[in-house]
């Protein structure tokens, strides 16, 4: 082969293509089922959120959007907690723990735990899962 | 008869309880055997003693009223902790109440001590999240006015989630 680094270079383009096609095939099924989601809250369809939740959960996010997966925990969180169903909030954030993230990620998800069990009143479990989240932290 | 059992039988002699025959062959031997003769002596002499002796005039259900204490001294859960208190339990049963106690203080105030730091800490993350908790219930659930949505009919009502999508461009 007389030009190897052009070569090289077209396989490099199109490979990014294909990861920024994936990327944004991903991102809008996310966007779509957070619709969803977000749907089935207001409808008051509690049960049925933590698996629509985990759809989006288990979708193939690369890891410097990760970060996404959090915002949306903490929305959801913060959707059920307004809607008194702190039990199904901690199954989302389990949920969302189970998914192949980061420990730093997963650092975040022991805080919302954290403020989940605030809100239930239970002080204790409440600085246990901080207390992981900072030992998470450490790890990472 | 030798010594040992002639010692055996005076306080039966004494006593009218041995058969004609034995009390022959008893009195046979003391006739010849002065340090049994002495015993007998001895022993006839403190026998004169407690004949002489007026028999105690007791309350007939005394002797009832003492058994049934006793029997019930034995029985009873008394005399089961009265056993714990012997001497050779004594180690044993200090080293259980010593484990006993360290076990209830243990349950009664666990170790509870947190790290200070880590509390303030997590106070101030709920202060912070408590923050971002009011923003994304603002644009979660508060309907934006003046949002006319479909076709300008102002009648009905929709929350919108655009902002609050984290995945949206």
């Amino acid at each position: 082969m007389r030009y190897p680094h052009i070569a090289i270079c077209f396989i490099l383009s199109a490979s990014g293509l294909i990861q920024g096609q994936n990327w944004e095939t991903t991102r809008h099924l996310a966007e779509v089922q957070h619709e969803i989601v977000m749907l089935l809250i207001e409808k008051g369809e509690f049960g049925k959120v933590p698996q629509a939740a985990n759809e989006i959960f288990l979708l193939d996010f690369p890891q410097d959007q990760e970060r996404l997966i959090l915002v949306e925990v903490e929305m959801l969180v913060d959707a059920l907690v307004h809607h008194e169903q702190i039990t199904v909030a901690h199954q989302v954030v389990d949920l969302a723990l189970g998914c192949e993230i980061t420990d730093k990620s997963k650092a975040q998800l022991h805080r919302e735990k954290g403020y989940l069990f605030k809100k239930e009143g239970k002080a204790e479990e409440a600085l246990k899962s901080f207390e992981r989240s900072k030992e998470l932290e450490k790890e990472g | 008869m030798n010594c040992r059992s002639c010692s055996d039988a005076l306080t039966a002699l004494l006593d009218n309880e041995l058969a004609l025959d034995e009390q022959e062959t008893v009195q046979s031997h003391l006739s010849g055997c002065p340090k049994c003769k002495k015993e007998y002596d001895s022993l006839r002499w403190a026998f004169g003693l407690t004949e002489r002796v007026e028999p105690l005039q007791f309350n007939p259900s005394l002797w009832n009223r003492i058994h049934n204490e006793i029997t019930a001294e034995r029985s009873g859960p008394v005399a089961y902790i009265k056993t714990l208190f012997l001497p050779r339990w004594r180690p044993i049963v200090a080293a259980v109440g010593a484990v006993l106690i360290a076990l209830f203080l243990f349950i009664s105030f666990p170790n509870n001590s947190v790290d200070p730091a880590l509390e303030e800490e997590f106070t101030q993350f709920l202060k912070e999240r408590e923050m971002i908790s009011r923003e994304n219930r603002r644009i979660l659930f508060e309907p934006r006015a003046n949002r006319d949505i479909r076709g300008g009919n102002p009648f009905v009502r929709r929350v919108s989630y655009e902002r609050a999508n984290p995945f949206q461009e």
